[in-house]
Formats: C-alpha cells, structure tokens, sequence
C-alpha cells in the first residue's frame, strides 16, 4: 500500500496543470474530456493488472488536472471579458460588493477605496446588458461599503494594463476588469445582495478588529499587526516594507503555519480551560481555523496552513498519526481544484516550496547535529537554524527570479525576529480577547507597540547590513 | 511508491469520476448560452429626485455644497416643487456649466 497516496496525486495533478498550460490552443475541452474519460474507464477495465491499472489511474489525474485548467479559462458568452477593449469605457455598471475594502490610500487629499465586484451588468449604447464577471473596483470616497452592497455605478471601466504582468496576475484571480468612480456617482441599490451569511458575518468581525487596531494602536504598528493578523498589508508604510524584504523577512506579513499554529494552540488551550470535552475542542478548533480563511480573504498561504492543521487535528481526534506530505499534497490539490490558476501564483509557490523544503531537509540536517542536541537550549537554537537555513535554500531561487533579490542575511535576520514575532502574536490575540477591559487594553497596547517596534529595528538593522541583501540588475 | 491499492484505486477512480462530470457540466452551462441577455436596471433609484432629497442628499451631486443644496431646498419650499430640471438654472449658483455635470444624476418624481 502507498504510503504518501495524496502527495502522489498532487504531484501528477501538478504535472497535469503545468502540461495544459504548454498545450497549444488547438486541444480543447472536449478532446481532454474524451482522453480524461478513456483513461478512468481503461483504469477501472484492467484493474486486475495492477501495474496498467495504477499507470493509467496517474494519467487520469494528470488528465483531470489538465481539463480543470483549460475549463478555467473558458468563460460564458456574457462574460465581462468578451466586452472590454484596452480603451476605457465610461458607462454605467451594476453589480455587487464581493469582499471587504481591500485597500484604503489617500490620494491627493482624497480617499481611494479598492474591493472586489462582480459584475451584475454594464450599459451598453442605452441598454443594460446582463454580464458576469469580478471587477476590481476603485471608489474616491470616504464612506465605507460593505460585502453584500449592490451598488449602481457610473464610471470607467477597462481592462487591466498588461505592465508587468499585472494583467496575468489579475486574471490568475479571476478578476477582468477595473472599474474607476467617484463618490458623486454611486448609488447604494440594497444591502446584503446574495450575500453568504457565513461570509457576511466574518467580514463584519473582521471590519471590527480593524476598527479596534485602527483607534487603539499607534499608525504604523496598527498597520503591521493588521499585515501579521489579518493580510492586509495595504497601509504598511512602504519603508517598512523595505526593511522586510532587504532583511529577508517578508514571509512573516504572509499568514502562514507559525500563526495558524499558533492560533490552533491557543484556541485549544483555552477551550480545555473551560473544561470542553476532548472531541468538542478538537472540533471547534478545526471550524474556528476553517473561519480563518474567509477572515484572512482566503490567500493560498492561508489555507495552505489551516488544510494541513486540520488534517493533523482530524488524525489526532481519530488516534491515527498524519504524514506530513499526504496533508501537504491535501492542500495543494484542494487549493488547485479550487483554483487551477493559482499554481503560477508566486505566494501559492514560495508557501509550498518553503514548507517542502523544511519537511524535508530539517530531519536530515538534524541528524548532522545530533551530538550538539544533548541539551534542550541546543536543539531549540540548532532546530531554528536548519528552519532558517532550509527554508531559505527552497526559496531563494524563486525568490531570485520573480524579485531580482537573493537575501543571504535572512538566515541570522529570522532566528531572531520569528521568536519576537511569537510573542508578539500572543500579544495580539490577548489584546482581541481582553483588549476591551481598562487595564489589561492599555498594557496590552503598550506591550504590542515594544514588539512591533523591536521587530522593525532588527528588520532595519538586517536589512541595512551590508553584504546583507543583493539586488540583480 | 507510485503503486496504489485496488481500494485506493477505486476511491481515487470514483471521485475523479465525479469530478470529470461535474466539469462537464459547468463547461456545458458556460458555452450553451449563445445570446447576451439584457436586464432590468431601475435607474431611477440611483437618481437624486430633486422634488424629495433633503439638503444633505442634494450635496452629493458635483459642485453642490451645502450653502446650494440648502437654496435649491428653500427655492423649493417658496416656489413649489420643480416642473422641469431645468428650472434649477433659476437659482443663483446654478449655471449651464454646473447644470451640465448633475443633470444626468437628478430627476423629478411623477
């Protein structure tokens, strides 16, 4: 029996998606629908010749993953798509307000606004036309709207421009359009339009702390700990930015394992406080990180890392011991099915190579140093540095080619910001918890505002070494 | 390690199974549609009825502040309420230049 079934699957379900995308344009949905159906059939007719049969099972999934890819970027007749030139058009369009303000910037002593919209319709030489499709809209307002807002608008709308693969980047999340207005010419329709209550309700609770960070900590802490709790890097000052990436120290504005383990620890820790039976925490553990991810505006770094620590909590709440590379491959494949495009997402790349890379090279440069681990002190500071070290090797390359960056320094930068950035996260979840009561709020603001402010010197002080970081050209 | 078991086979074989007919049927639902409807958009909803919006919801138009938006209101309540949009070019502030940018964001109820 296969040890690792699920990493087997990803990887020929990888394969599948980085051949479709090789095809030319002639192979088209039916003819790989025909092939994926041949395959499932001759798998399942020689199921008595193992070997045939398992050979023709990974062709299927390779199949499968090719024909997912190619039917996501196949749209309907009224797709937004079809009707955009690279000119703008200033026109009249409906739809509805799909998540919370993604970015919020002045601009020139106004408010820019940015969410997601999906189109309901656009007007049309003096007709509405029903189309479909997800817009990025920009609002010069100050008011605030929400997810569920159906909103008629009269503005610019065009097609992304194609600098830098903007475009590409865009369309990787299914987004086709940018729409431009300004205050004066949006009408709220209705509120809550086919809106997701789960969905409604997460974002408000998101809205929320934000407002709270927002009033209670000082502008650019506020700003860095809605990065390393929420995503929403919009209003990190850009200098900061700098530092983090000069330091080798971006991946900590991306939420990922560190903070999902976090939270799972925490969250269980306080549900075995109250006394919850075993199979109950277990489980309100899982939904609560499942919650995660709408909260977090679903970034595949995010779900990476709840899909891994639900399958390690489901296979401890069964008594049964996970691998590693199975909940890995569960990941991927989910993230995949969900969205084939976002193999060539750069964030969906880093997060899995890093985790690989760590899986795989930490036991084995752990067993190097096994004489150095006598003591606990020892193997804490050795495992750090193998972290540090391997998730850095499966990195940087990538790194190279999508930033012109290679940051050797980030080596000694994380084994001493990431234990900062720990307590810091400790910090942060007490001050959402506990943060409305007098006291406890003003120590907890003050003891999030030295964390933060520890974690930007060293970023700083790595960043500006020299030797420390290399741009190429 | 690419040797799967005759159970994982058939579990792995069923749910591609369903998943190559569920695709089928969303790549169906998208090319099977071979005319772009048109809808229903009440535009009227998004239009400012200059005979009802208080002083406040007149602001929102272009070049409207609250000094304007307040004599639109009393030139209203002396008058009585607006004909034609066009009467607004009767109020001090309001000129074709002004008219042109909020006469297609105003209208009057019936």
């Amino acid at each position: 029996m296969n040890k690792r079934p699920l990493a087997i699957i990803a990887i020929f379900f990888i394969l599948g998606i980085i051949l479709a995308r090789s095809l030319p344009d002639s192979i088209r949905f039916p003819r790989i629908f025909i092939s994926t159906l041949i395959f499932i059939l001759t798998s399942f007719i020689f199921s008595k010749y193992h070997k045939i049969s398992n050979i023709l099972l990974l062709l299927s999934i390779t199949s499968f993953a090719s024909l997912l890819y190619i039917n996501s970027h196949i749209y309907s007749n009224n797709h937004i798509s079809h009707f955009l030139a690279e000119e703008k058009l200033k026109t009249s369009i409906a739809g509805v307000i799909k998540s919370p303000v993604l970015t919020r910037k002045p601009y020139y002593g106004k408010i820019n606004s940015t969410y997601l919209f999906e189109i309901e319709g656009v007007k049309v030489n003096e007709e509405w036309l029903g189309l479909e499709g997800l817009a990025q809209i920009r609002l010069q307002t100050e008011k605030d709207y929400a997810y569920g807002d159906r909103l008629l608008v009269k503005g610019t709308v065009r097609r992304p421009r194609n600098d830098n693969y903007y475009r590409e980047y865009l369309e990787r999340q299914n987004i086709f359009a940018l729409i431009n207005t300004k205050e004066n010419y949006v009408t709220l329709l209705e509120q809550g339009y086919k809106s997701n209550p789960v969905l409604k309700y997460t974002y408000l609770i998101r809205e929320r702390l934000k407002a709270r960070i927002i009033e209670k900590m000082p502008l650019e802490k506020g700003a860095f700990l809605r990065a390393i709790l929420m995503g929403d890097r919009s209003e990190l000052p850009k200098h900061i930015q700098t530092s983090f990436k000069n330091s080798g120290t971006m991946h900590i504005l991306a939420i990922s394992g560190l903070h999902i383990g976090l939270i799972a620890l925490l969250v269980m820790y306080l549900l075995r406080f109250l006394r919850m039976p075993r199979g109950l925490y277990y489980i309100f553990t899982i939904l609560f990180l499942i919650f995660f991810i709408p909260f977090t505006l679903s970034r595949p770094s995010v779900m990476r890392a709840v899909l891994m620590a639900c399958v390690f909590l489901v296979g401890r709440l069964l008594g049964r011991g996970v691998d590693v590379y199975n909940s890995l491959g569960i990941a991927a494949v989910f993230i995949l099915i969900k969205n084939p495009k976002d193999l060539f997402n750069v964030g969906f790349q880093l997060s899995f190579l890093a985790v690989l890379s760590i899986l795989f090279f930490v036991p084995k440069f752990m067993k190097l140093l096994e004489r150095y681990t006598d003591h606990y002190i020892k193997k804490y500071f050795c495992m750090s540095l193998t972290v540090s070290i391997t998730a850095w090797l499966g990195t940087a390359l990538l790194i190279l080619y999508y930033f012109r960056i290679t940051t050797p320094i980030a080596i000694i930068s994380n084994l001493f910001i990431i234990p900062v950035l720990f307590i810091l996260l400790i910090g942060s979840f007490a001050f959402f918890l506990l943060g409305w009561l007098p006291f406890a709020g003003s120590f907890l603001i003050g003891f999030n505002s030295l964390f933060a402010g520890i974690i930007f010197e060293l970023a700083d002080f790595f960043g500006s070494l020299r030797f420390g970081h290399f741009y190429l050209g | 390690m690419l040797v799967f078991s005759k159970s994982e086979r058939y579990i792995i074989l069923t749910f591609l199974v369903v998943g190559l007919f569920s695709a089928g049927l969303f790549y169906y639902g998208k090319v099977s549609g071979f005319e772009v409807k048109t809808i229903n958009i009440n535009e009227s909803d998004s239009l400012i009825d200059i005979n009802t919006a208080s002083a406040q919801q007149l602001e929102r138009l272009p070049g409207i502040g609250p000094v304007l938006a307040q004599d639109i209101v009393v030139y209203r309540q002396r008058t009585g309420l607006f004909k034609r949009i066009e009467e607004l070019k009767h109020i001090k502030g309001i000129g074709d230049k002004k008219f042109e940018k909020i006469k297609d964001l105003i209208r009057i109820s019936e």
